[in-house]
């Protein structure tokens, strides 16, 4: 019987059952309980990281103490500048990738013609890793900078193209008929009934597309070697400052997780129905 | 034909999937096409990438070789290893997780605050802590695939409605009981979506750690074609790598509608 109550009370943490308590109360002991666990987490994984640190095998790998006193120690311009530079590719590639794929994705979606003659092609090239494109891309490209925008774009394009033909051609029939009978035109069907009811599913497709995107950075700017937190990274392995490595992944951590947010709060904005 | 018509019929056909196959041919063809005109006349700068018959000949020159085989048998193996050990923790750490609110308070954060950092950053780090290349590779893969499996496990099991568990606990089922036949069954069909996912990212990362850290395997052969200037083979590593990563996903396909048969539409990502 207890047993039961306390399962009863999971469910209302989980917010999936009806429940008598009070909203705000629980809200707030959850919110609590997030934060809580959360610094649990932070302190664990420093811990866990010290012990790895203190192996003889781990003999190269930095305590976090060394790490934290690396990071201080960096020049602060240097490491804005470099963290700018990366967050200039993966967003200029991000949007490329949009402005191209979006509409692409659209078209696929509505046209069977389209699908056979673009998609069809497209899908041949999923498989093949974006990184496995570095190589062709340093021959094409004149420049580190173009080649790493280009990667950036390419890891970005799949997923929102995916997502986009998902959305557009997972759309009901009978709102476009109930749009229809009350005298929508095409371009007001596409515009108030495709668009949104596809809007979700092309946000999923740019949630996973910027973190493609990040990716893409670090391994093309690990090969270029011309400025970016990637290539601080892989600079700080090759000149033995092993501390910086971890200062360089948390970095990356960050930002990456920054850009998704940012993603994710534009998506909010802008699909308010969901 | 009014307007309404024309757009209900693209819709209609849209949903019924017509596809005309010739059309794909076409496609292969013009393609290819394309790209070897590009080539020959060196539009813009096409006149550095390999053109299609350099290509086939560089084909026919490097896959009967032993080398091929040796590289391919050291990509797949590192591939199976990382995504079997990915699915080995991720899955029951996924589900304990996903089932458990204690225990999801515990470790969830930890993920969270991981999961940001790509693989490819790891690879720095994991050349540092791993004695042998081979194993920092595998670590490589493990981080690609790891997360894709865990957090799809996690959405398996809350997806679930509470009502089985309801159900099964009003049965006298005990928590064994309930983990074996609402939580490991209810959350199946997302974890083979994860499991395919990770699979996905398994290859990038092994390329990316093949290319910057690898000793054999197919996309160290890339990056060795790259600097020795044979760009032909480049071409032939890339359509080779497409085609195992491809046929491996379509397996992970395959064996999830036999595993999973009570859901039907099964994985399309």
């Amino acid at each position: 019987m207890a047993k039961v109550a306390h399962s009863r009370l999971a469910t209302a943490r989980h917010g999936a059952g009806t429940t008598s308590y009070s909203v705000p109360a629980i809200l707030a002991v959850g919110q609590l309980r997030t934060a809580g666990a959360q610094l649990l987490a932070v302190v664990f994984l420093i811990l866990v990281w010290w012990f790895v640190s203190t192996l003889p095998s781990a003999i190269h790998i930095p305590s976090p103490a060394e790490a934290a006193r690396s990071a201080v120690q960096l020049e602060p311009d240097v490491f804005l500048k470099d963290a700018l530079l990366s967050t200039w590719r993966v967003t200029f590639g991000f949007i490329i990738a949009a402005v191209i794929a979006i509409p692409l994705g659209v078209t696929i979606g509505y046209s069977p013609l389209v699908r056979d003659l673009i998609f069809f092609p497209i899908e041949l090239f999923r498989p093949i890793p974006p990184i496995a494109w570095i190589p062709l891309a340093i021959l094409f490209f004149p420049g580190a900078e173009w080649m790493i925008v280009f990667l950036t774009f390419y890891g970005a394009f799949f997923p929102i193209v995916y997502n986009t033909v998902v959305g557009v051609s997972g759309i009901r029939s009978n709102y476009i008929r109930a749009a229809k009978s009350l005298g929508a035109s095409e371009w007001t069907i596409f515009w108030d009934v495709v668009l949104p009811a596809a809007l979700p599913t092309i946000f999923t497709g740019l949630y996973i597309a910027i973190s493609v995107a990040w990716l893409m950075v670090v391994a093309g700017e690990m090969i270029a070697n011309q400025g970016g937190i990637g290539a601080m990274t892989w600079q700080a392995y090759q000149t033995t400052q092993y501390p910086r490595i971890f200062v360089g992944m948390a970095a990356i951590g960050v930002l990456g997780y920054l850009s998704s947010l940012a993603v994710r709060l534009i998506a909010r904005i802008i699909v308010r129905w969901e | 034909m009014t307007p309404f018509l024309a757009v209900r019929q693209i819709i209609v056909r849209a949903k019924s999937r017509q596809s005309y196959p010739a059309l794909r041919v076409l496609s292969i063809v013009l393609l290819i096409a394309t790209w070897a005109l590009l080539v020959q006349f060196q539009v813009y700068r096409f006149g550095f990438i390999p053109s299609p018959s350099s290509v086939v000949r560089a084909a026919a020159a490097y896959l009967p070789k032993k080398d091929f085989l040796f590289d391919v048998v050291a990509s797949v193996y590192r591939v199976l290893a990382a995504w079997g050990i990915s699915a080995v923790i991720g899955i029951p750490l996924g589900l304990l997780i996903g089932w458990k609110r204690w225990f999801s308070d515990l470790t969830f954060p930890i993920i969270e605050l991981l999961r940001p950092i790509p693989p490819i950053a790891w690879i720095p780090a994991g050349i540092l802590f791993f004695p042998q290349i081979e194993l920092s590779v595998i670590f490589i893969c493990f981080i690609g695939s790891f997360f894709p499996i865990v957090l799809n496990t996690i959405a398996g099991v809350r997806q679930i409605d509470q009502t089985y568990f309801r159900a099964a606990k009003c049965l006298g089922a005990n928590d064994q009981q309930i983990f074996r036949d609402v939580v490991v069954r209810g959350a199946a069909p997302s974890i083979l979506i994860g499991l395919a996912v990770g699979m996905g990212i398994n290859w990038m990362a092994l390329v990316a750690a093949e290319m910057i850290a690898g000793e054999h395997g197919l996309g160290y052969m890339i990056w060795e074609s790259y600097s020795l200037a044979r760009y032909p083979r480049i071409v032939v590593g890339m359509i080779v790598i497409g085609t195992l990563g491809a046929s491996m996903s379509a397996m992970i396909r395959l064996i999830g509608r036999k595993l999973v048969p009570w859901q039907k539409s099964l994985i399309h990502a």
